[in-house]
């Protein structure tokens, strides 16, 4: 049992704080209201909340750490191995 | 007649010892051990390219790069075997991959010309909405259907397969009808793809989920395992209102190698008879350079360990 809906049901509760409390209160409403199985509804009233808690969270210090990010840096890194011809090509 | 046979079976013995041996040896030299580049990293691995046998690049970061940086990329790729690694495609999903995304990778693939691509056993958005990390689908035979055809897209739009990586998870993914490793299984083979498998991922996956990661391993099709991941993370605590909170293990890559994931390479090395490309993504908190070179000579040393204990063909069967 997997489908889109799911899967976007899912997302949805990884990224959206106000809707992933919401369910962890009250997770019959709030499956009662997407478009899911009987089977992904039952599924989904017996997550592993504690994972989805920290799952959310490694995935919220992500998206930060993204937004964070020098992006210059790797252009910086890699324009030293052009001027760096010490080493002879390997096959 | 009774010596000649017993002389016989001895010569049998020897050569089938001989064998092992043999194979053991062309493994072990096939066998490679490299890094994942970082910028941070740069200059340590410029200057110990002696012990790195291959560098793998993050395809994303490339993937909107001038032409001076992916020059500067292919010609780094003259001098060290490259392979790229992409993070954003989300193949393992019942969602249809845009191939737009699959198309970068065509493209970067077509320019710097790597000895492979790999990507990620994961999904990452859904509905428009982005996850931001790789994150497990429902393992279910509808989920591996949608991978195998994404896999199967990708193949034919970047000219060659992706090698697939499990991944690592804190939560135990709803709705799955499959365990890890008949899930990772049925993608592998359905797609006619091989496997990057993360050493740590399926540790930190063992250690949530209360399984033995020996036993696990030994569960994954060890046949198919081209290169593996290897790297480090941190225990988490879970969140209070769970009583008694107990801990998981995050895949952060921002810590060393633990003994227990190169014991877990030994015991690849030890059931695989293939030989294996082993590359230590390492992502922040970076140790001086002598400690990730100990880490890859950790490494090749664990593998050498398990090809000197190698399983007979016929055992493996």
């Amino acid at each position: 049992m997997s489908s889109p809906q799911l899967e976007e049901f899912l997302a949805r509760l990884y990224t959206d704080e106000v809707l992933r409390e919401q369910f962890i209160r009250n997770p019959e409403l709030i499956t009662s209201e997407a478009i899911l199985s009987p089977e992904e509804v039952s599924a989904m009233r017996n997550i592993d909340l504690a994972g989805l808690q920290m799952a959310a969270a490694s995935y919220a210090n992500k998206r930060a750490s993204y937004r964070c990010r020098p992006q210059s840096i790797f252009s910086k890194f890699l324009g030293l191995f052009q001027i760096n011809r010490s080493h002879p090509p390997k096959n | 007649m009774e010596e000649v046979v017993a002389a016989m079976a001895e010569e049998e013995v020897v050569a089938a010892v001989d064998v092992e041996a043999v194979v053991a040896a062309v493994n072990l030299a096939k066998d490679r051990v490299g890094l994942g580049w970082r910028g941070e990293l740069a200059a340590g691995i410029f200057t110990n390219l002696d012990q790195i046998d291959i560098l793998e690049v993050i395809a994303d970061d490339y993937f909107h790069m001038d032409k001076r940086n992916i020059s500067a990329l292919r010609r780094m790729s003259s001098y060290v075997p490259v392979t790229l690694h992409g993070v954003a495609m989300g193949l393992a999903s019942t969602i249809p991959t845009e191939k737009f995304r699959i198309e970068k990778m065509a493209r970067l693939v077509e320019a710097i010309q790597p000895e492979s691509w790999s990507e990620h056993l994961a999904f990452v958005r859904a509905g428009g909405i982005q996850i931001g990390h790789l994150a497990a689908p429902p393992r279910s035979p509808q989920s591996v259907a949608g991978a195998i055809a994404n896999i199967n897209t990708a193949t034919r739009i970047v000219g060659s397969a992706p090698i697939l990586e499990n991944i690592a998870t804190l939560i135990d993914p709803p709705a799955s009808t499959l365990d890890e490793a008949q899930w990772v299984t049925e993608i592998i083979q359905g797609s006619d793809t091989t496997l990057l498998l993360d050493l740590h991922n399926l540790y930190a996956n063992c250690m949530n989920f209360g399984k033995d990661p020996a036993v696990e391993l030994l569960r994954f099709p060890l046949n198919r395992v081209q290169a593996v991941h290897l790297s480090g993370g941190k225990w988490v605590r879970e969140p209070e209102e769970h009583q008694p909170p107990k801990m998981r293990l995050l895949d952060d890559h921002l810590h060393d190698v633990p003994p227990e994931v190169f014991d877990l390479l030994a015991l690849l090395g030890r059931h695989a008879h293939q030989s294996i490309t082993v590359v230590i993504e390492r992502d922040g908190h970076f140790p001086n350079f002598e400690v990730i070179t100990e880490q890859l000579s950790a490494a090749r040393k664990a593998l050498q360990r398990g090809r000197q204990l190698a399983i007979p063909y016929q055992e493996c069967a």
